[in-house]
This record gives structure tokens, sequence and C-alpha cells, in this order.
């Protein structure tokens, strides 16, 4: 890299100033004392590699003059490429920024890989160095320096040998260091001693595991003496509150048990005995309830019996009431049908005698009665009905036929039309209607109209024709003749018949100027009034069935009637007979019942008879029965009863409360002893020991339950040390902490032995290879001496350097002068530089002066040195003095003065 | 003889916690603190569904040292349950479990037979009233017993099997705590049907007759060095005939541990399917069990500075962790340990004159033990392993480890000064 323009913003004595023009080569800076080119040689370091830290061995060139801290450089890579590197004022060295053709790029690493990651303190002891460096012996002893010294013919190509053994050196100490506490391996142990401390407390657990089930089991004894204690204890309450409890039962024991002891003994009684008793005397007192019930029974009916009153000569008329009482309908119907058939009947004679008038005088109703005539006098009358009016019609046919012939004779004749105008004109205009209607009805498809049209036109045109024809119809003579001949001999049959039919009506004795239909509307007439005649004497026949209907009931009635009161009865017979039938009734009903009562008498006499026996049969089994269980009669019965019951009541008292203490007591012995304690005993003293025995219990249940909370915590605790991976996961973690400290223990070394190989083989490097850079020093220094030192030596035990004359005389850095020394320093140095530079960025070579004490000889000989050593470098000499900026102009070097200042 | 069948056991360790593992995923981690109390009650449902006369268990049913009170608790529930059964259960107590080690107040369910340690007790095993077995055995009465129990045993002859419960070294096996130390020898001549023993983690049987001597193994394996299948034995054992020993495996968690050379893996994505890939194959046998699995990458690979950049090792883990979450059964990659090799040639760059060839001087010394090299390390790693406080956690280098982590370093450094870093 190459420095072009340097532009100071703020530094020092420098405000806004700004150097351009430098190029490869050598650039000289010539200014006179206090000018700046000790402070413009530290700008440039410190752009490179920060601003250092205050303190009172570095100067910090503050911006005197004012201007923002901090300025840049425009640079040129080896590659061509050119840079910005500025810096300003900021936290660890300011804050720098690196511009490249591709954009902008910020802080150390950037810039390293620009620079190739030169160290400040390479750089400074060997690029930038002015003569205080120069002189410092110290300043070529760092381990970068030394290493570079060497690296040139490690044959490690671009590897640097420090990076590695620092990589190495890093590596290592991250996982261990001597006194290192933050590194992994302390870290790790650090964890390990922790966890295993936890460890330790988890493991008490199996001893405290041991006391707590050793606490547990005693507790479990205690509470299993505790638990007998209160058992009996408790045992020892029921017993007392037993007898608190039973105490009213056994004074109604011990008190029954007295009782009955005083009581006479009745083994004959029964415990039924009284009810047995009870059970005859209830039937004996049934007995007499019976008695006294029919008695009243008997008493009852007779008094109603006296009072029961009935007709008997009613009851005796029963028949006849009967019979009225059949006829009652028909009476009515008699009553009310007997004067319309009467009517009835007069109409109808009054009728035949009209009739009869009607057929003539000679008929009166007896020979009507009387007439009859056969079916033979009938048909043949009908007979003659049909020939003579056969006869006549031939008479009609005969002479119509004439008459027509005739007519037609007359016809024929050319006349025309024979009838009246009218019926001509008549048809025409019906034909005319017909025509015009049926054209109409075509047109307006009308076709009913057109029908009825047509119709028209054709009996219209019908009649036209025939009135036509009929008047050319002409009478001729020989059928005529013949029609006539026939009309009179029809006419002659036709008298014949009438003659005939005369006889036959004289013989029947019907008068005989009747025709034949007259003759058989007389046989008709007389038919009808024999019809009538049998009808009236049907009439006459019911009028006299119906009269003697009405005689039979009155009859009757009046037979029936004096049987009642007068005043019962009315004047109407239909009515006297409903009421001649309730009367009936009402007797036979009074009757019956009155011989019902009669009856029940007798049946109660009878069944008093028969308990009055019972009764009597009773008492006398009552009076046994009381004898029989040891009394004298009833009353000392029912006295030895009570003492009976008195004592099975006992008894029963005894026996439940031997029952009650038995079933919280027990039986046998148990009640035995609770009887003899009890009884020895009173309700105050057994309250007493219960109160007592009831303090005692609590007491040692609350102890119990303590007890029994102590298990609970105990077994708790128990379960959870049981139950714990506690120690398992923190085992697990040591295990895998453990193994991780190995591994790394492993990876340390791995780190160690390049480290002590590293050593080694550099040692061993330095002892038998020649160094590349001191060859290279070599060189320089030799044309700086004008060949007087030929060569440098680097002893194999040392760092020291020495120089070999022309003569092959060694010489140390105590025995050379000041100026040869110098010479020598800065042929290291530019040796170093060539050796660096064989595989790192190149950067700009800053000399302050550094020829000040080289003699007339020595100078001109280094100026060419440098002037050849800075083809392809750029080398920029700060200087004071005029005639080494002229030896530097002499050999083509740039004067860049005028543009700083 | 009559026969008989039994469930032969030991080292439960239950509710000892796992060690040697670095990372555990919490629900995984759970399971694994469950897993020897679920082994054993694998083993009790097992006596339980195959209907066996008794169950036989050989010491180091727990760690008293860990004072767990659970552990002794939910044993005590297996024993009750196979009580419940009428199943007996006869138990020695190993150097773990000492009968000094036991909780003062737990008390054994019906049907328990806990052998004495100061003697050699029998136990006569019944069937309906009729005696089928003679079970012999003693207890280790404290943790650090260095007397060869096995002579105190007598020299039987009965009609029934006889059987020996003892927790024992036989021949001081390597690898365990030398304690109550005999031979095969001592153990034939007692005239035992079958030695029930505990003490080896890994089921072994020394001999198949005559008598039959067997260690069942752990029921849980409880550390990535004890890979494989862990059980207990179902054994039948019958007159005239050899005794038939089943191992039936009870574990629920296996681990494994092996390596997968990525010799040709062009990118870091083909290393994870791969691991994946070799992660299925390694569970396929393991049926429902959860798998915790160690891998190594061995090879010489591209990607070898790749893997070793930055924290891509974890990354991968992670990875490969998260496609595995909430597979079921479980499989945990739990360590993924980086021992490839970058392209170089190791011989060539010895052979060189430079830096890299001194360095690589300096390791080729430090595989010598006697060097001057392996004693200034030595040296230089004091300040750790002898100098610190924590150093009792972080165990003393083998040399066989040192020298491992010497050629990890050699590697490490080689990547460093060659690689692109």
């Amino acid at each position: 890299m190459q420095i072009r323009e340097i532009h100071i913003d703020g530094f020092g004595i420098f405000t806004d100033k700004h150097l351009t023009g430098l190029t490869s080569g050598i650039n000289v800076i010539y200014g006179p004392n206090e000018f700046g080119k000790t402070t413009l040689l530290d700008f440039i370091r410190r752009i490179l590699f920060g601003f250092p830290r205050i303190s009172t061995s570095t100067n910090p060139y503050p911006a005197v003059h004012g201007g923002a801290y901090g300025g840049r450089m425009i640079c040129e890579l080896d590659s061509g490429e050119k840079i910005i590197i500025s810096r300003a004022e900021g936290v660890r060295g300011g804050s720098v920024a690196i511009s490249t053709g591709s954009g902008e790029l910020s802080g150390k690493n950037n810039l390293d890989n620009v620079v190739g990651h030169i160290t400040e303190k390479f750089y400074k002891n060997v690029y930038a160095i002015s003569l205080d460096e120069l002189q410092e012996i110290q300043s070529l002893q760092g381990e970068d320096i030394r290493n570079r010294i060497y690296g040139a013919g490690l044959g490690l190509g671009s590897i640097s040998l420090v990076a590695v053994k620092n990589e190495f050196t890093k590596q290592g100490e991250s996982f261990y260091k001597p006194q290192g506490s933050v590194q992994k391996m302390p870290s790790l142990f650090k964890e390990i001693r922790d966890l295993e401390r936890e460890i330790k407390e988890v493991q008490k657990d199996l001893g405290k595991y041991d006391d707590l089930v050793q606490q547990h089991d005693r507790l479990i004894k205690n509470i299993t003496a505790l638990d007998c204690q209160i058992r009996e204890l408790e045992s020892k309450q029921r017993a007392l509150e037993n007898k608190r409890n039973l105490y009213p039962t056994y004074l109604e024991l011990s008190d029954a048990e007295s009782e009955l002891s005083q009581l006479e003994e009745l083994p004959q009684f029964m415990e039924d005995a009284l009810e047995k008793l009870e059970e005859r005397k209830r039937e004996l007192t049934a007995l007499k309830g019976q008695l006294d019930e029919k008695s009243d029974g008997i008493k009852g009916l007779e008094l109603k019996m006296d009072a029961l009153i009935y007709n008997e000569q009613i009851i005796e008329r029963e028949p006849d009431v009967v019979s009225l009482q059949r006829l009652s309908g028909k009476y009515e119907s008699a009553i009310r049908d007997i004067g319309s058939v009467k009517d009835a009947s007069a109409t109808r004679a009054g009728q035949i005698r009209k009739k009869i008038k009607e057929i003539g005088q000679e008929w009166t109703d007896n020979i009507i009665r009387d007439f009859t005539l056969s079916h033979l006098q009938k048909d043949k009358m009908l007979s003659y009905k049909e020939s003579i009016n056969e006869a006549s019609e031939t008479v009609d046919g005969a002479s119509s036929k004439l008459e027509y012939h005739r007519e037609r004779k007359l016809g024929e004749s050319p006349k025309g039309f024979g009838g009246p105008d009218f019926y001509r004109y008549a048809v025409y205009c019906m034909a005319g209607i017909g025509l015009a209607g049926g054209i109409w009805g075509w047109l307006s498809s009308e076709w009913a109209l057109a029908g009825v049209s047509a119709i028209i036109l054709i009996i219209g045109l019908s009649v036209a024709i025939r009135i036509w024809r009929g008047n050319r119809i002409e009478l001729k003579d020989p059928l005529e003749k013949e029609f006539d001949e026939k009309l009179r001999e029809a006419e002659s049959q036709r008298h014949r018949l009438e003659d005939e039919w005369h006889d036959f009506l004289r013989d029947i004795n019907f008068n005989e100027n009747l025709s034949p239909d007259g003759a058989l509307e007389v046989v008709r007439a007389i038919e009808n009034i024999q019809s009538d005649l049998s009808s009236l004497a049907e009439l006459h026949a019911r009028i006299k069935h119906i009269q003697n209907t009405i005689d039979e009931v009155k009859e009757l009635h009046d037979r029936v009637i004096p049987c009642l009161d007068r005043s019962a009865v009315s004047g109407d017979i239909v009515a006297n007979i409903e009421i001649f039938m309730q009367h009936l009734n009402v007797a036979k009903d009074t009757k019956r019942v009155k011989e019902d009562f009669s009856k029940r008498i007798d049946e109660l006499t009878a069944k008093i008879n028969d308990l009055k026996e019972k009764k009597e049969t009773a008492e006398k089994e009552i009076q046994q029965y009381v004898s029989s269980l040891g009394a004298i009669d009833e009353e000392d019965f029912r006295t030895k009863y009570k003492v009976f019951t008195r004592r099975i009541e006992l008894r029963g008292k005894i026996d439940e409360a031997k029952r009650i203490i038995q079933s919280t007591i027990g039986r046998g012995e148990h009640y035995d002893n609770f009887i003899e304690s009890i009884s020895a005993t009173n309700p105050e003293e057994i309250a007493f020991q219960l109160n007592e025995t009831d303090i005692q219990l609590k007491e040692l249940k609350s102890e119990r339950d303590q007890k029994k909370e102590d298990i609970g915590k105990l077994r708790n605790e128990i379960e959870r040390l049981s139950s714990s991976e506690d120690l398992l996961v923190k085992q697990g973690e040591v295990e895998l902490k453990k193994q991780q400290l190995r591994d790394y223990s492993r990876e340390w070394v791995k780190s160690q032995i390049p480290l002590f190989a590293l050593e080694k083989a550099i040692s061993k490097y330095e002892n038998t290879r020649q160094p590349g850079v001191i060859k290279a020093a070599e060189d320089v220094f030799s044309s700086i001496t004008n060949n007087a030192y030929p060569a440098i030596i680097k002893p194999i035990d040392s760092d020291e350097l020495r120089i070999r004359d022309s003569l092959g005389f060694n010489k140390s850095i105590i025995e050379m002068s000041r100026g040869t020394k110098e010479q020598l320093y800065l042929a290291m140095r530019l040796g170093l530089i060539k050796e660096y530079e064989t595989r790192s960025e190149s950067m700009p070579i800053i000399m302050d002066d550094v020829l000040a004490n080289f003699d007339d000889a020595r100078g001109p000989l280094a100026v060419k040195a440098l002037e050849e050593f800075s083809k392809d470098r750029q080398i920029i000499v700060l200087t004071c003095h005029k005639n080494t900026l002229d030896m530097y102009k002499q050999l083509g070097a740039k004067d860049i003065i005028p543009t700083l200042v | 003889m009559k026969s008989i069948r039994f469930v032969h056991c030991a080292d439960l360790h239950i509710d000892s916690p796992f060690q040697g593992i670095s990372a555990i995923d919490p629900g995984l981690g759970k399971m694994l603190r469950h897993s020897t109390y679920q082994a054993f009650n694998n083993i009790v449902d097992l006596a339980i569904r195959e209907k066996v006369d008794c169950v036989l268990i050989s010491g180091d049913i727990y760690d008293s040292a860990d004072k767990s009170l659970r552990a002794q608790l939910k044993f005590r529930d297996g024993l009750n349950r196979l009580s419940n059964e009428g199943i007996s259960t006869f138990i020695v107590c190993g150097n773990h479990d000492p009968l000094n080690g036991w909780s003062a107040t737990l008390e054994w369910p019906k049907n328990v037979f806990p052998f004495p340690g100061d003697r050699v007790q029998c136990w006569p095993l019944q069937r309906n009233g009729e005696i089928i077995a003679q079970i012999y055995g003693i207890s280790f009465t404290k943790g650090d017993i260095s007397e060869n129990l096995a002579l105190k045993f007598p020299r039987v002859d009965e009609s029934v099997p006889c059987i020996g419960l003892l927790h024992t070294n036989i021949g001081a096996n390597t690898g365990h705590m030398p304690y109550s130390p005999c031979t095969v020898e001592d153990l034939s001549t007692r005239g035992m049907d079958y030695w029930a023993l505990g003490h080896i983690h890994a089921h072994t049987i020394l001999k198949t007759s005559n008598p039959a001597i067997v260690y069942p193994g752990c029921s849980q394996s409880r550390h990535p060095g004890e890979s494989g299948e862990k059980g207990c034995c179902l054994v039948a054992l019958e007159s005239g005939t050899d005794p038939d020993i089943q191992f039936i495996p009870t574990d629920i968690i296996r681990h494994k541990s092996d390596v997968m050379d990525i010799t040709n893996y062009i990118t870091i994505d083909d290393v994870i399917s791969s691991i994946e890939k070799k992660c299925e194959e390694i569970v396929t046998d393991m049926g429902e069990r959860h798998a915790i699995i160690r891998l190594s990458l061995i090879g010489r690979t591209d990607l070898h500075t790749e893997l070793h950049r930055g924290n891509i090792v974890g990354d991968i883990l992670e990875r490969v962790r998260e496609d595995f979450e909430g597979r079921t059964p479980w499989i945990w990659l739990e360590k993924l340990t980086l021992s490839t090799t970058g392209t170089y040639d190791l011989e060539t760059l010895r052979s060189g004159n430079d830096f890299i060839a001194d360095i690589i001087s300096i390791y080729d010394e430090l595989e010598d033990a006697e060097s001057e090299s392996w004693q200034e390390i030595q040296g230089t790693l004091a300040i750790l392993f002898s100098n610190w406080q924590g150093k009792n956690y972080i165990e003393e280098l083998s040399k066989e480890k040192l020298l491992e982590l010497a050629r990890q370093a050699r590697g490490l450094t080689l990547d460093k000064l060659m690689g692109t870093e």
C-alpha cells in the first residue's frame, strides 16, 4: 500500500491541512524544526493503528487550532485499488472507516484485512521509524519481529508462525490457563464441584430415609399402643353408657318382678278367657235383641194391617171392569164413527137412485140387483158393434171413392188451380221465403236458418206441384159406375146387421133403439149400480155392528157403577172405565199387602219362639263357663281375670326390659353380670365414671391424632425421598460434565503439544538454517558501508546481532560506532521489510531524519541504497536538513514540502 | 437330577449414572437415567413370562457409593412383582453393593433370599413343597474383598441341581477390579452344576458344563466402552444334559463405536449423509433399542482441512442429530472424532529441509517415550495433570492416549502450517 494523499482535519498543530502528490519511490518532505514532521509521522501511524489512550507517555496531539480530530489518507493498494482510510475521534482508538471502490467498511478488522494484519508494533519499529526507534536496540527484540527475521526461510509460504502459535495458545487458553478461572475447564470444574456438593446433600437422603422409616415404625407402634388403650377405654365408656342408658329399664324390670311375685297365680286362666266370656255375653245379648226386634215387628205389622181397607165389590166385578177396559177403545171408535157411517149410507142410496133413473125408467134397484148378462151375450154385443162399424166403414169407403172419383173428374178440367187464389199466393210466398232464407243462410253461414228455409222451400214446391197436378185430373164414367155399385152393396149389408142387432136387444130386454155403443154403455151403468148397491149393504152391516158395541159397553158400565161412590164417577163412560180400573187396582194392591202382613206376622211368631229357646241355652252356658274357671259368678270371674292380665303385663314388661338390656349387653353371663353390676350402682356414680372416661379418651385420641398427623408428614417425606430423581439427574449431569472436562483436557493437550513442538522446531531452525532476513539485511548493510561489513551474524544461542568486517572479524553491537549501529539497524529493518512483503501487502516506509548520524560517505550510500530499495515501494522521508533533501533530490526523489504548508 | 429353569442376571447397577458421555439430548438423557431400571424390569418380565423357578442375581444390583435410595426401592418393587408370582429370588451382594451399603430399613419381600457375607449359605429351592435345587452363595460384606470367596464354598454332592452364586473376578480379568479373585479350577472342584457369577460386564461363558461357569454380563451398558447387547441368561438345568443357556437381551439403549473412511469424499454434505447412512446400518440389528453412537472419521482426504476448520465437527454433529430428531427408537451420534489426515505425504515432508521437516522431526521424537521431547512434554502437561486442582477429574493420560493425541496434534500443526488458514 502506498499513500497518495493525506488530509488532516485536526491533529496537533495541523488543522485542515492537505498533503497531496505523494507517489511511488522516495517522497521527501522538508521542513525546519517545529514544522510538524513528527506530528505527521504520528498522524500516519495513528490513522492506521488508532489513537492511543491518553497517558503521560504518549502525546495525544490535540487539535490545538480547532477542527475535527482526525483525518484521512487516500492510499493505493498493491493491487492498484484506491482506498480512503479515515479515522475520527472515538472509543478504542477512534472510529475508522475504509472506503473502497465497492463500498464503505468500518472497524479494525476490516482495516487489518486491507493492510495485511500488520501489527502496530511491527509497523512502528520497522516501517515508520524516527531516529529514536532506529537507535533503540530493543525495538528489534519483539517476538513478531524476531520471527519475521527467521520466517523468510521457514518455507511456510504466507503462513505466519506467530499466528499459528497464537492460535494454538488461544485455543489452549480457551480450555485452561494457569491461575485462570473463566476458561472452560475451571468453569466446568466449578460446576462439577457445585453439583457434587448438591449430590452429597441429596445422598444424605438415604440416612434421612432410614431415620424417617425408623421414626415412622416407632410412631406406628405408639399408635398401636394408643389404639389399644383407646379401645379399652371406649369399651369401658360403652359399658358405662349402657348402664346409664339402661338404668330406667333396669328399674322397670326390678319393679315388675317385685309386683309379680305378690300376685295370685291363676293357672286355669287363659289370655282369651275374658274374650270367650264376652263372646258368650255378646251372643246372649244378640239373642235378646233379636227377640225384642221380632216382637216389635209383629206389633208394627198388626198396626199397619189395621190401617189397611179396600173395595171388595169392585174386586168382585173385576171381569166386567177388565171387559170394559178392553172395550174402551172400541167404544170410543164406535161413538166417533157411527154418525159418519150413517151419512155415507144415505149418500150412497141417493146416488144409486139417480144412476137408475139415468139408464131408464124401466130399471129399479131390484131389477138391477137381479140383472145378469152372460159373457156370451156381452161378446155378441161387442161383435155386433164391430160388424156394424165395419159395414158403415165399407159404405163410407165406397161412398168416398165414388165421391173422390167424381171430384177428380171435375178437377182434371183446365181451370188450373181450383182452390182459392190466396192458397196459391201463400204457396209461392212460402217458396220465395224458403229460397231467400236459404241464400241468406248460405251466405251468412247460418246453417240453421238455411236448413229451415230449405224445408220451407221444399214444402212450398211440393204443394205447388200438387196443386198443379190436381187441376189436371179428369173424371171418367166406367169407374164411377163400379164405385156406385159397391156403395149400394155396402149399404145393404149394413142394414141387415142393424136389424139383427135390434133383435138381439129385444131378446135381452134392452131398448131396441140402442146402438151397440149405447147398449154397451147401459151394461157398464148397470154393473156400476150393482157395485154401489153392494157397498150400501156393507154400510148398513157396519152401522149395526157399531151399535152392538155401544150397547154392550153401556150394559157393563151400568153393572159396575154401583160398586163405587157416586162422587167418584162421572157421566162419561170412557172416564168411568179408567176410574173403575184405578179403583180395582188399588183395592187389589191393598188386599195383597194385607195378606203379606199377615203372612209375615205368622213367620215372626215362629221365630220368636225359636229365639227364646236359644236364649235360655246361652244363659246356661255362661254360668257353666264362669264356674269352670273357678269363679263364683261373673263378677268374681272379672276380678280374677284382672289379676291374670296384670301378671301377663308384668311378665311382658320384664321380658321387654330383659330384651332391651340383652340386645345391648348380651345374654347369659354378660346379662347376669350386668344386672349384678347395675344393681350395685346408681345413676350418679355412673355419670361420674362416664365423665372421667370421656376426659381420658379425648386426651388419648388427641395424642393419637397428633401421631397420625406426624406419620402422614413422615410418609410424605419418605415418599418424596423414595421417588426423587434428583440424585440420578445430578449424577448424570456430573458424569456428563466430567466427560466434557476429560474431553477439554484432551483438547488442551492437543493445543499444548503443537506449541511445544513449534518452540522446539523454531529453536532447531534458528540453530541450523540461516534466516532470509539476515541475508537481505547483509546486502543493504554491505552497500551502505561500502563492503566494509559484508556479513551479519545471528548467533545460535543469542538474539544479539554481530557484524563481520571484510577481514573476517566479528563486532558486537557494543563495539560498533553510533552511525554503524544505526546503519546496521536500518539495514535490518529494510531486510525485515523485504521479508515481510514477500507475503503481505506492502506498507509505506516513513523515515524521520534517520540519516542524521550518517557521515558524508555513508550518507549518500545509504540514500542510494534507499533509492534502490524504494523501487516498487514508497518511502516518505521527513527531514529538516537541506543537504539531505538535496541528496535525495539528486537521486530523483520528489519534494513534497510546498503542498503541506 | 431334577430339572429347573431360572434367570441368571448380575451387575444391574440400577439408577447408576451413565459415564463417558459428553453430550446428550434431554429426552434421551431421561431414558438413559431410567434404562438400568427398565432393563431390570425386563428381567422380571422375562422371569414371569417364562414362569421360571427362580431368579439369581449375582451382585452389583446398584452402586452403594451413589447412596441412591430410589435404586433400592425400585429393586424392591421388582422383587415384589416376582414374589407375587411365586418366583423366588436369590441374591448375593457384590463390590458395588456390599451388605453394608444397603438401607438399614429396607425389608426384603417374601420369597427373596439374600446371602450372608460371613459364610456360604445354602438355600433350598422348592417346588410344590419338594426341594428341586440347592442354591449356595456368599455376599460381599464390604466393597473391597480381596479374599478368594470361591474356596469358602463346600464340596457338594446332591441329588438335586446345585448352583453357586458369587460376585468374583475370575483370573483377574483386566478392565475390572480384581475383587474376590478366583480361578476356573477353584470353581470346578466345588461340585456345583452351575456357577452364577457376576462382576464382569460382558456376557461370558467360561465353561459350558461340569460345571457351567457363566457371567451374564450387565443388563444395560452404561458407558460407550460397553458396546454390544446386554442382558441376562435364561437357563434350564436338566439331568444328564448340558445346561441350556440362552442369552436374552434386556437393554434399552445400546452403545456402538465405529470408524468411517472418508478418503474419497468430496463435500461435507457427502460426509453427513454417509454418517447418517452408517448410523442406520449400525442400528439395523438393535431392534427397538435406542442407539448411542461414536464415530471416528479416518482416511486421507481433501476435506481434512475443512473438517478441522472452526466448529465444522460440531456443526456436523448438530446436523446429524437434527436429522435424527424425532426418530423412534433414538439414534444419538454422541461423538464424532476426526482421525483423518490431509492429502500431504508425511514422508515427503519429513525428508524436506525446512521448518516443516524440523517440526515433523519433533513429533517423531514424541513417538518415543524414552526421548527427551517425551519427557519435556510430560513436564509441560504436568501444569494441568499434576498441578491443577481439578486434576482428579480429568484422568491421567496413558502413554497410548498421549501418543494418539500427539499424532492428532501433529495433524493439526501441519494443517495450520500448510493449510490456507
